[in-house]
Protein backbone atom coordinates (compact mmCIF):
# COMPACT_ATOMS: atom_id res chain seq x y z
CA UNK A 1 0.00 0.00 0.00
CA UNK A 2 1.12 3.36 -1.22
CA UNK A 3 1.79 6.72 1.39
CA UNK A 4 -1.57 7.91 -0.42
CA UNK A 5 -3.75 5.15 0.88
CA UNK A 6 -2.17 4.70 3.82
CA UNK A 7 -3.11 8.16 4.10
CA UNK A 8 -6.70 7.97 3.27
CA UNK A 9 -7.09 5.02 5.12
CA UNK A 10 -5.63 6.27 8.01
CA UNK A 11 -7.87 9.40 7.57
CA UNK A 12 -10.79 7.14 7.14
CA UNK A 13 -10.35 5.82 10.36
CA UNK A 14 -9.49 8.48 12.95
CA UNK A 15 -12.95 10.12 11.37
CA UNK A 16 -14.82 7.41 12.35
CA UNK A 17 -12.95 7.54 15.75
CA UNK A 18 -12.65 11.09 16.54
CA UNK A 19 -16.76 11.54 15.09
CA UNK A 20 -17.91 8.27 16.87
CA UNK A 21 -16.17 9.45 20.00
CA UNK A 22 -17.38 12.52 20.30
CA UNK A 23 -20.90 11.49 19.70
CA UNK A 24 -20.53 8.52 21.99
CA UNK A 25 -19.52 11.05 24.89
CA UNK A 26 -21.96 13.38 24.31
CA UNK A 27 -25.23 11.28 24.07
CA UNK A 28 -24.02 8.19 26.03
CA UNK A 29 -21.46 8.78 28.90
CA UNK A 30 -23.69 12.37 29.43
CA UNK A 31 -26.49 11.54 27.39
CA UNK A 32 -29.05 11.88 30.65
CA UNK A 33 -27.50 15.71 30.79
CA UNK A 34 -27.44 16.07 27.15
CA UNK A 35 -30.60 14.55 25.53
CA UNK A 36 -33.40 16.13 27.33
CA UNK A 37 -31.68 19.66 25.77
CA UNK A 38 -31.37 18.23 22.34
CA UNK A 39 -34.81 20.42 20.67
CA UNK A 40 -32.74 23.18 21.82
CA UNK A 41 -30.88 24.98 18.99
CA UNK A 42 -27.89 26.68 20.89
CA UNK A 43 -27.36 22.87 22.44
CA UNK A 44 -27.06 21.93 18.99
CA UNK A 45 -24.66 24.89 18.16
CA UNK A 46 -22.23 24.50 21.12
CA UNK A 47 -21.97 20.51 19.95
CA UNK A 48 -21.06 21.59 16.76
CA UNK A 49 -18.81 24.31 17.69
CA UNK A 50 -16.66 22.13 19.64
CA UNK A 51 -16.75 19.04 17.94
CA UNK A 52 -15.42 20.78 15.30
CA UNK A 53 -12.44 22.38 17.82
CA UNK A 54 -11.87 18.77 19.17
CA UNK A 55 -11.66 17.38 15.91
CA UNK A 56 -9.34 20.03 14.48
CA UNK A 57 -6.91 19.43 17.23
CA UNK A 58 -6.73 15.53 17.29
CA UNK A 59 -6.66 15.59 13.67
CA UNK A 60 -3.09 17.52 13.90
CA UNK A 61 -1.52 15.60 16.52
CA UNK A 62 -2.97 12.16 14.88
CA UNK A 63 -1.30 13.50 11.83
CA UNK A 64 1.89 14.43 13.48
CA UNK A 65 2.10 11.10 14.77
CA UNK A 66 1.24 10.05 11.09
CA UNK A 67 4.07 11.58 9.38
CA UNK A 68 6.61 10.76 11.92
CA UNK A 69 5.90 6.73 11.46
CA UNK A 70 5.78 7.48 7.89
CA UNK A 71 9.15 8.99 7.83
CA UNK A 72 10.45 5.81 9.50
CA UNK A 73 8.41 3.04 7.33
CA UNK A 74 8.94 5.06 4.17
CA UNK A 75 12.54 6.39 4.63
CA UNK A 76 13.43 7.53 0.63
CA UNK A 77 9.79 8.90 0.28
CA UNK A 78 8.24 12.03 1.33
CA UNK A 79 4.98 11.52 3.08
CA UNK A 80 4.02 15.21 2.32
CA UNK A 81 4.69 15.74 -1.17
CA UNK A 82 1.99 15.61 -3.39
CA UNK A 83 1.97 15.95 -7.14
CA UNK A 84 -0.87 16.24 -9.91
CA UNK A 85 -1.69 12.95 -9.58
CA UNK A 86 -2.64 13.03 -5.94
CA UNK A 87 -4.38 16.57 -6.31
CA UNK A 88 -6.51 15.41 -9.08
CA UNK A 89 -7.39 12.36 -7.09
CA UNK A 90 -7.93 15.24 -4.36
CA UNK A 91 -10.02 17.73 -6.02
CA UNK A 92 -12.32 13.95 -7.21
CA UNK A 93 -12.45 13.10 -4.31
CA UNK A 94 -13.69 16.65 -2.91
CA UNK A 95 -16.36 17.19 -5.68
CA UNK A 96 -17.92 13.63 -4.56
CA UNK A 97 -18.16 14.76 -0.89
CA UNK A 98 -18.90 18.30 -1.78
CA UNK A 99 -22.39 16.74 -3.57
CA UNK A 100 -23.11 14.49 -0.97
CA UNK A 101 -23.06 17.11 1.75
CA UNK A 102 -25.21 19.23 -0.25
CA UNK A 103 -27.66 16.44 -0.60
CA UNK A 104 -27.52 16.02 2.96
CA UNK A 105 -28.04 19.71 3.37
CA UNK A 106 -30.83 19.54 1.33
CA UNK A 107 -32.56 16.84 3.08
CA UNK A 108 -31.57 18.56 6.75
CA UNK A 109 -34.26 21.30 5.22
CA UNK A 110 -37.31 19.00 5.10
CA UNK A 111 -37.56 17.82 8.90
CA UNK A 112 -37.51 21.98 9.81
CA UNK A 113 -40.29 22.72 6.45
CA UNK A 114 -42.09 20.37 8.04
CA UNK A 115 -42.59 21.85 11.19
CA UNK A 116 -40.69 19.11 12.61
CA UNK A 117 -37.82 19.69 15.86
CA UNK A 118 -34.35 20.94 15.27
CA UNK A 119 -32.65 18.33 16.34
CA UNK A 120 -33.57 15.88 13.35
CA UNK A 121 -32.30 18.78 11.15
CA UNK A 122 -28.74 18.69 12.71
CA UNK A 123 -28.83 14.23 12.92
CA UNK A 124 -29.02 14.85 9.12
CA UNK A 125 -26.35 17.25 9.38
CA UNK A 126 -24.43 15.54 10.94
CA UNK A 127 -24.54 12.26 8.94
CA UNK A 128 -24.31 14.09 5.92
CA UNK A 129 -21.24 15.58 7.66
CA UNK A 130 -19.53 12.21 8.99
CA UNK A 131 -20.77 10.43 5.63
CA UNK A 132 -19.16 13.05 3.02
CA UNK A 133 -15.99 12.70 5.06
CA UNK A 134 -16.18 8.82 4.67
CA UNK A 135 -16.70 9.13 1.26
CA UNK A 136 -13.89 11.69 0.32
CA UNK A 137 -11.39 9.10 1.67
CA UNK A 138 -13.37 6.06 -0.06
CA UNK A 139 -13.11 8.09 -3.17
CA UNK A 140 -9.33 8.15 -2.79
CA UNK A 141 -9.00 4.81 -2.09
CA UNK A 142 -11.00 3.47 -5.29
CA UNK A 143 -9.30 6.49 -7.68
CA UNK A 144 -5.67 5.15 -6.25
CA UNK A 145 -6.93 1.64 -7.10
CA UNK A 146 -8.76 2.19 -10.49
CA UNK A 147 -7.28 5.11 -11.81
CA UNK A 148 -8.59 8.01 -13.33
CA UNK B 1 -10.58 3.71 -15.81
CA UNK B 2 -7.62 2.54 -17.82
CA UNK B 3 -6.49 4.67 -20.69
CA UNK B 4 -5.99 1.72 -23.25
CA UNK B 5 -5.72 3.91 -25.96
CA UNK B 6 -2.77 5.02 -24.70
CA UNK B 7 0.28 2.70 -24.11
CA UNK B 8 3.82 2.91 -22.59
CA UNK B 9 7.60 1.25 -22.98
CA UNK B 10 8.39 2.59 -19.23
CA UNK B 11 8.86 -0.61 -17.80
CA UNK B 12 11.24 -1.61 -20.95
CA UNK B 13 13.23 1.44 -20.25
CA UNK B 14 13.48 1.51 -16.57
CA UNK B 15 15.06 -2.07 -18.07
CA UNK B 16 17.55 -0.84 -20.06
CA UNK B 17 18.32 1.90 -17.66
CA UNK B 18 20.10 -0.07 -15.65
CA UNK B 19 17.47 -1.68 -13.84
CA UNK B 20 15.96 1.63 -12.68
CA UNK B 21 13.33 1.24 -9.55
CA UNK B 22 10.21 3.30 -9.86
CA UNK B 23 10.93 5.32 -6.63
CA UNK B 24 14.21 6.54 -8.91
CA UNK B 25 12.25 7.49 -11.84
CA UNK B 26 9.63 9.19 -9.69
CA UNK B 27 12.69 11.51 -8.01
CA UNK B 28 13.87 11.87 -12.13
CA UNK B 29 10.74 13.69 -12.99
CA UNK B 30 8.76 14.78 -9.60
CA UNK B 31 6.07 12.85 -9.28
CA UNK B 32 5.37 10.06 -6.00
CA UNK B 33 6.12 6.66 -6.84
CA UNK B 34 2.34 6.07 -6.69
CA UNK B 35 2.09 7.91 -9.71
CA UNK B 36 4.70 5.92 -11.86
CA UNK B 37 2.99 2.53 -10.64
CA UNK B 38 -0.51 4.32 -12.26
CA UNK B 39 1.11 5.45 -15.30
CA UNK B 40 3.09 1.93 -16.21
CA UNK B 41 -0.34 0.24 -15.48
CA UNK B 42 -1.93 2.73 -18.08
CA UNK B 43 -4.41 3.79 -15.66
CA UNK B 44 -3.40 7.11 -15.62
CA UNK B 45 -2.25 9.43 -18.83
CA UNK B 46 0.53 11.88 -17.24
CA UNK B 47 0.60 15.81 -18.08
CA UNK B 48 2.78 16.58 -20.95
CA UNK B 49 5.36 18.25 -18.94
CA UNK B 50 5.86 14.95 -17.01
CA UNK B 51 5.80 12.86 -20.46
CA UNK B 52 8.68 15.48 -21.50
CA UNK B 53 10.59 15.00 -17.96
CA UNK B 54 10.69 11.17 -18.59
CA UNK B 55 11.60 11.26 -22.23
CA UNK B 56 14.50 13.44 -21.06
CA UNK B 57 15.62 10.63 -17.94
CA UNK B 58 15.44 7.73 -20.39
CA UNK B 59 17.07 10.10 -23.18
CA UNK B 60 14.56 9.09 -25.64
CA UNK B 61 12.24 10.50 -27.85
CA UNK B 62 8.61 11.06 -26.46
CA UNK B 63 7.15 8.41 -29.09
CA UNK B 64 9.34 6.12 -27.53
CA UNK B 65 8.22 6.29 -23.89
CA UNK B 66 4.12 6.81 -24.89
CA UNK B 67 2.28 5.71 -27.91
CA UNK B 68 -1.11 6.66 -28.70
CA UNK B 69 -3.73 4.17 -30.86
CA UNK B 70 -6.75 6.78 -32.45
CA UNK B 71 -8.90 3.55 -32.54
CA UNK B 72 -9.00 2.77 -29.29
CA UNK B 73 -9.51 6.19 -28.32
CA UNK B 74 -13.22 6.91 -27.60
CA UNK B 75 -13.71 10.20 -26.86
CA UNK B 76 -16.46 12.84 -28.16
CA UNK B 77 -15.81 14.61 -30.70
CA UNK B 78 -16.75 18.66 -30.82
CA UNK B 79 -20.05 19.18 -32.76
CA UNK B 80 -18.79 21.24 -35.98
CA UNK B 81 -20.62 24.37 -36.22
CA UNK B 82 -22.30 24.88 -39.13
CA UNK B 83 -20.30 28.47 -40.70
CA UNK B 84 -22.48 29.03 -43.77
Amino acid sequence: MSIQEKKAVFNLITTILFMGGYVFYTFGIYGDINLPQIHDASFWGKFMLIMMGVTIVLKIVSYIIFYLIMNQIHKDEDPEFEDDYDKLIEMRSDRNSHHLFMLGFILSLIPLAMGQSISNMFIILLTAGLISSLVSDLSKLYFYKKGI
Amino acid sequence: MSKEHITNNIRTLRFFKDEMTQQELAEAVGVTRQTIVAIEKGKYAPTLEIAFRMAHVFDVPLDKVFSYDPEKDAFKKKKKRDCK
